[in-house]
């Protein structure tokens, strides 16, 4: 069984080439490092500000590997910028969800990233959901849904929702909607805890904000 | 052939990571040499035509992009006239062709170039740009390409204000929005008229992508540029093109002009004039004509529902053809589906919005009466009628559309559905009649919501046929299932993400049911009602057909296809939801009997719940256990009903499912069930015990099945999460549920003592019975090195002998949890020694298994347990089970949990603990030293966190020997951190005993012990980093002196009088100022680190704290002690305190003469002083 992608490379494990942008401190670093291959394999080009990791995650259909090309530091080293992303196959953008401006900056990045990769799956993330006093509320993500992006809310720190935006760009990747994680990704434990009652809330807000501009009126309590 | 700087530039963007670093370096600073230079723009000029490789090309349009926005305008008009006219010729001559043409990125990055220019250029120096660009897009494809490619640019790097603008920028939007409107929108949009139309045939695509670049302009732009009978008819048609891409780019198109900011009236006109609004209400007749409105069918229905060019030729028979044509290439493309649904949603959201403000409108002018403009009285009044006919009409073709049953249509249109009901519950709020129609509306959303919500067919969970794996009737499952295949962890996965999936996607669906609900209450319990007996119907006539048919060998209700049961698991599971989520929007007393018809219908559930067709699907069940509980409350009422809820609980559908997500569930929701029904339910209690009894052994005794990583806890998210803890094994509530039954005051005695009995021997033997074998676990486990410490080492890494004694031990606490003191202790004292005996085997556990800290954790946790139902009697047996927790084997961070569990007990038993203390105290003392070791630095100094950074920068230079060495670093820091705590549970433990009236017990202590107690009190209090370890010593010692000394000048312990006077009076004090020898002596030399320490901050709340102890501990002294206290602090400890002569004496002056207060105040104006002068 084979994944349809591009040339295989050394294992014939179907390899794709990830973008990870976003303004700087927003945690790209710190969410690629989560994953233990990124750590011990990555290659680390200081000079020019980018470092490229191949993440592995087991699918049900068998391996695949992200190069995950973490950008950084670009205007300071006189680095490529949009240069990285030429041949890109999928990207994250990530911004801090207890910054407002690292939001704001997604527009942008967007952009850039579409002038030289047209048309290739993109998920949004927001980080740092672990931190109690967030600046960027789950209602006022509504940039995805412009753009027709995945969105996810995500905690690099405790692990929260880790492989989520893998296995979304996996399964657009391959065609296949059913694609599935087999085995857990080796994670180091959670720095921080999530609190995750308070994440549901969070959840669930922002799903009822997917098509909001009405009142929602669920003023009135359980009978129970 | 590449040159070095080609060679340079590949380099650059490589990162195969097969070059060396050095190379690389090198590459990286020639070319950043080469941008430093000032004409480099010359050479990307040469470079960009020359070059073969598209990064080459791509690095010089990057660079010249660069030079643009840096310093275009400050090069002399020839370099801009070079750099211009190489941009332009790139255009005209490289973009034509479409062969050999241009990667896309290439394409963007030039238009980005040449936007950047006409961002600088545009209108003053030129002005004809927009007309130039409007005449090369007519000479090919590829230009027509450039066309839509730079109008996007210029959108995106100027114009829109969704990227974050500054000031300046923000203007020079304004500014070219204006310029356009002025010079060039009209023959632009003539372009994009003239382009979409060329093309629309023969590159579709093409023509999709500059209508797409339309747009965006559409928002601001002249309305009539779009809106007029040449560009709307063009949309109208290629909403049914062939191609997707395009029909979603007209479907865009139109959806903008819709959403066009404009007056009311304005909108109400032009949604007429669109004509889209006849063909989207023609079709949805033709839909609801058809028959049944399958998947495909809606999915015609809106390819066609916003065609224009439909209206104008009017006629039913092409609304009906175009839906046929277009069904199947609809099918394949969700995206394109949403589009089409966003169109009529807007449409309909817009018309009823301008409604709304027309109205206001009118009922403005009403209010006024007269002296207003007739005329704009009737206009809005005109308007209002025809934006009603509108809505009538698009209320309409969305709620056919809504019914679809097709997530990609439906959800789309749920925001309009809420605000229509919103709509219809302001007006029945004002007392106005509702419009025409509108019960069926408020139906058809039910529908809309009911085909919605459903879990869709062929989807991951229509696997499921009821087996999911060991559950907790596993012997029995395994036994009767026997070869049934179970579902492998990838399609467990799939099925639990799709039902989170459906969860998410359900939340605001069941908003709107409930707002539908609070609007007409009768209809939707009606609704609900009629889905739930169609399926119970459905299930019957199956069952009916199937004894019929003789033995088909399927039992009715068991498996989810349609054809054994009558209905789909997706039917069944829609229904029971619906009537779960429909107590929300019921009114406060629907389910009071005789009041409404809630309670009736949860009673068909209740009662008829074991015949739901597919009841054995995973899903089915959840929700109809869950359903039973949220309701359960009518039992109360309804009595009789009361077997049935047991069956479905206690049977293969509740705690027997095979799938454990079902069983563990049930164990928790049976629970909350008991809670609720509690004393109703004591007819049953003796068959229910007797149907528990095989589930409560399957839980005791086997662990919970380890299925495929759920991933966050969210199963239950939409509905009452049990409360989740790592470690916890769910099932145990069925314990809980036992207990709670079986720990009604009203049963009588005997039988509930023997019930009890049988309960727990079985535990009790468990624990027993394991103890050598999780002995043997932990002593393999100490052999291979991996130890079983604290953190990350989960109930699965656990031998199962460890694991069953935990398991009993919890078994054992939740039962125990139905009982209440009164009951245990002094009503019937028999069932507190049935627990007392538990506690009694249980003590074996830490005896046994010194040093597993989960075993530890859980004794700990079930004596607190034992504390709350048994109170008093559990005193007995204290001692053996401190003494255990205490053994050797207790390392640092075990003990401070023994010395946190003691002041637990004391503070809740106080004096009555008092012989404890005694046999415990000098044990716990001795551990806590051997501990911490003789060389501990009792200023916790080491144990801070100053200390950890101090010692992390230590780093030595050897790089290979740097990490290693931080390891042990690391190691060291966290021992002495928990030494620290340690050391603070030890004062903690001290103060709590002394004040609880216990200080006697250290008296019975041998003098060694005491000792040892007082000298760390007495360090603590002269030397600890923190003021507030310091002030906890403080006090203890001045509890001492007040208990143990008599002013007459006796005392209980010889010597501590003077000892008082010593360390009270002097090294505390000294210490205070950083001056005590006691900070030099508390560490033995050991620390290089013992340097006197500075004096206190007196700005610190907690120093001020301990500046108030100090003082009343001095006022203390001098009461207690009198001259020996005078004669050593005035001979002492102020020349000692390096304080200037006169503070000396003011200090000695306070001691004596001044109240506690006012010597506080002194003595913390004497620490700010000092620190002033330090500065
Ligand atoms: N609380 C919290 N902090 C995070 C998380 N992810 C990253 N950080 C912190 O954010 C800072 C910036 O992270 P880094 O990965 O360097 O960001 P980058 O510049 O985008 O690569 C670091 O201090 C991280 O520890 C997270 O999920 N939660
Ligand atoms: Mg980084």
């Amino acid at each position: 069984m084979a994944l349809p992608g591009q040339a295989l490379p050394e294992a014939g494990v179907p390899h794709f080439k990830l973008v990870l942008v976003g303004d700087g401190g927003t945690g790209k670093t710190t969410f690629v490092k989560r994953h233990i291959t990124g750590e011990f394999e990555k290659k680390y080009e200081p000079t020019i500000g980018v470092e490229v990791r191949p993440l592995d995650f087991t699918t049900n259909r068998g391996k695949i590997r992200f190069y995950c090309w973490d950008t950084a530091g670009q205007e300071k080293f006189g680095g490529l910028r949009d240069g990285y992303y030429i041949h890109g196959q999928c990207a994250i953008i990530m911004f801090d969800v207890t910054s407002r401006l690292t939001y704001k900056n997604v527009p942008t990045w967007h952009r850039d990233l579409c002038r030289v990769c047209e048309n290739i799956p993109i998920v949004l993330c927001g980080n740092k959901v672990d931190v109690k006093n967030r600046q960027v509320k789950p209602k006022q993500v509504t940039f995805h849904r412009k753009k027709n992006l995945q969105y996810y809310e995500i905690s690099a720190k405790s692990n929260y929702n880790y492989e989520k935006p893998f296995l979304y760009l996996a399964r657009k990747l391959t065609g296949d909607p059913h694609l599935q994680f087999v085995e857990e990704v080796a994670l180091p434990p959670p720095e921080v805890q999530i609190d995750l009652a308070e994440q549901e809330r969070n959840e669930r807000e922002l799903a009822e904000a997917v098509n909001a501009p009405l009142p929602a009126d669920d003023d009135d309590e359980l009978i129970d | 052939m590449s040159d070095d700087f080609e060679k340079a530039v590949l380099i650059n963007f490589n990162y195969g990571g097969n070059i060396n670093p050095q190379l690389k370096e090198q590459a990286a600073a020639y070319i950043a040499s080469i941008k430093q230079s000032s004409d480099c723009w010359k050479l990307c000029c040469e470079r960009f035509p020359a070059t073969l490789y598209p990064e080459v090309k791509f690095w010089c349009l990057q660079t010249l992009h660069e030079v643009i926005c840096a310093c275009y305008l400050q090069l002399d008009e020839g370099s801009r006239q070079m750099i211009k006219g190489a941009l332009l010729t790139w255009l005209q001559r490289d973009c034509t062709s479409e062969s050999p043409a241009l990667p896309p990125f290439l394409r963007n990055k030039l238009a980005q170039a040449i936007v950047a220019v006409v961002k600088r250029e545009y209108p003053a120096l030129w002005p004809s740009f927009f007309r130039e660009l409007v005449a090369a897009a007519g000479s090919g494809p590829g230009l027509a390409d450039m066309f839509g490619r730079i109008m996007v640019a210029v959108d995106e790097d100027v114009i829109s204000l969704d990227i974050p603008r500054s000031a300046e920028e923000t203007k020079l939007s304004m500014h070219l929005k204006d310029s356009m409107r002025e010079q060039c929108i009209a023959e632009v949009a003539a372009a994009w008229f003239n382009l979409t139309q060329l093309y629309k045939a023969s590159r579709p695509e093409l023509a999709a992508f500059v209508l797409a670049s339309a747009a965006r302009y559409v928002h601001w732009m002249d309305i009539g540029l779009v809106a007029n009978d040449r560009f709307i008819p063009l949309l109208g048609e290629l909403m049914d093109h062939a191609n997707p891409a395009l029909r979603g780019a007209a479907t865009d198109v139109l959806a903008e002009v819709v959403s066009k900011r404009m007056e009311p009236t304005a909108k109400i006109a032009l949604v007429q004039q669109l004509k889209v609004v006849d063909a989207c209400e023609r079709l949805s007749s033709n839909l609801i004509a058809a028959a049944g409105a399958n998947k495909a069918a809606a999915a015609a229905a809106l390819a066609v529902g916003g065609c224009g060019e439909k209206a104008k030729q009017g006629g039913g028979a092409a609304g009906g053809g175009g839906a046929g044509v277009s069904a199947a290439a609809l099918d394949q493309d969700d995206e394109l589906l949403g589009k089409y649904a966003k169109l009529l949603a807007t449409l309909a959201s817009e018309v009823m919005d301008a409604l709304k403000r027309v109205e206001n409108v009118v009922i403005s002018f009403n209010v006024t009466g007269l002296g207003v403009d007739d005329d704009a009285a009737r206009d809005a009044t005109l308007a209002a009628q025809a934006a009603n006919r509108l809505l009538e009409a698009l209320t309409r073709a969305a709620l056919t559309a809504f019914c679809s049953g097709l997530d990609t249509i439906s959800m789309p249109l749920v925001p309009f559905m809420s605000a229509y009901v919103a709509r219809l519950r302001a007006l029945t709020k004002r007392g106005q009649a509702l419009p025409a129609g509108a019960q069926m509306h408020i139906q058809a959303v039910l529908e809309g919501v009911a085909a919605a919500a459903r879990y869709p067919a062929d989807g991951a969970n229509e696997a499921d046929d009821g087996s999911g794996g060991p559950g907790l009737g596993a012997a029995a499952a395994a036994a009767a299932a026997g070869s049934r295949a179970r579902l492998s962890d990838a399609e467990m996965l799939a099925a639990r993400e799709e039902q989170w999936e459906v969860e998410e996607r359900r939340r605001e669906l069941l908003v709107l049911l409930k707002n539908a609900a609070k609007l007409a209450f009768p209809e939707a319990l009606n609704f609900v009602a009629g889905k739930l007996q169609a399926v119970l119907a459905a299930g019957q006539a199956a069952a009916a057909a199937a004894a019929a048919a003789g033995s088909s060998g399927q039992p009715p209700g068991s498996g989810s296809g349609a054809g054994s049961s009558g209905a789909s698991f997706q039917d069944a599971e829609v229904a029971v939801t619906l009537l779960y989520e429909l107590g929300e929007g019921a009114p406060d007393d629907a389910l009071k009997p005789g009041s409404g018809g809630l309670g009736q219908l949860v009673l068909l559930l209740l009662t008829q719940g074991q015949a739901l067709p597919a009841g054995q699907h995973r899903l089915v069940a959840l929700a109809v256990l869950e359903t039973c509980v949220r309701y359960c409350r009518v039992l109360q009422q309804e009595q009789s009903a009361i077997p049935a809820v047991l069956n479905l609980f206690l049977g293969p559908k509740g705690l027997g499912h095979p799938s454990p997500d079902v069983a563990t569930r049930a164990c928790y929701l049976l629970s909350r069930l008991v809670k609720t029904l509690r004393s109703n339910l004591k007819p049953y209690m003796d068959e229910m015990l007797r149907q528990l009894q095989p589930y409560l052994v399957v839980v005791a005794t086997q662990p919970p099945p380890q299925g495929p990583a759920v991933g966050t806890a969210r199963e239950a998210s939409g509905k009452n999460l049990a409360p989740v803890t790592a470690l916890v094994d769910d099932r145990l509530y069925v314990f809980e549920s036992v207990g709670l039954l079986l720990g009604q005051e009203e049963l009588p005695a005997e039988q509930q003592l023997a019930a009890l009995h049988s309960l727990l021997q079985p535990l009790q033997r468990q624990i027993e019975g394991n103890l050598q074998q999780a002995a043997a676990e932990a002593g393999a486990r100490r052999g291979s090195g991996s130890s079983s410490s604290s953190g990350g080492a989960g109930l699965a890494q656990l031998g199962s002998g460890s694991w069953a004694i935990l398991q009993a031990m919890e078994a054992i606490a939740r039962l125990n949890k139905g009982f209440k003191w009164e009951l245990c202790t002094r009503n019937r004292p028999q069932l507190g020694a049935a627990f007392l005996q538990c506690l009694e085997v249980s003590l074996a556990v830490p005896k046994a298994l010194p040093g597993s800290k989960q075993l530890r954790a859980r004794f700990i946790a079930f004596l607190h347990r034992m504390v709350e139902s048994l109170m008093a009697t559990v005193l007995p047996y204290l001692p053996a089970a401190l003494e255990a927790l205490m053994a050797r084997e207790a390392d640092v961070t075990d003990m401070t949990d023994v010395l946190t569990l003691l002041v637990q007990l004391i503070t809740r038993f106080k004096e009555a603990l008092g012989k404890l203390v005694e046999v415990v105290l000098p044990i716990a003392v001795a551990r806590v030293h051997g501990l911490l070791g003789a060389d501990w630095d009792w200023s916790g100094r080491l144990a801070s966190p100053a200390a950890m950074a101090a010692a992390g920068q230590q780093s030595p230079q050897q790089q290979q020997q740097q990490q290693q060495q931080q390891q042990q670093v690391a190691v060291t820091l966290e021992d002495a951190r928990e030494k620290g705590e340690l050391q603070r549970g030890y004062y903690g433990l001290l103060h709590c005993v002394v004040h609880n009236n216990l200080a006697g017990s250290l008296l019975q202590a041998s003098p060694q012990v005491l000792d040892s107690m007082l000298t760390a009190l007495a360090k603590g209090a002269s030397t600890h980093t923190d003021p507030a370890v310091r002030r906890v010593c403080v006090q203890v010692l001045e509890r001492l002196l007040q208990e143990w000394c008599a002013a007459n000048g006796s005392e209980l312990v010889p010597g501590f009088k003077s000892f008082a006077v010593q360390q009270l009076g002097g090294q505390a004090l000294l210490g205070l100022f950083g001056s005590s020898s006691a900070a030099a002596a508390s560490s033995n030399g050991s620390c290089p680190a013992s340097q006197q320490l500075g004096p206190l901050d007196a700005r610190d709340a907690a120093t001020v704290a301990l500046l108030g102890e100090m003082a009343s501990a001095l006022k203390l002294l001098q009461e207690k002690c009198g001259d020996a206290f005078s004669v050593h602090l005035c001979g002492q400890v102020l020349p000692e305190s390096r304080l200037p002569g006169e503070l000396q004496q003011q200090l000695a002056y306070h001691v004596r003469e001044s109240e506690a207060k006012q010597l506080k105040e002194f003595l913390r104006e004497l620490l700010l002083s000092a620190a002033g002068a330090s500065k």
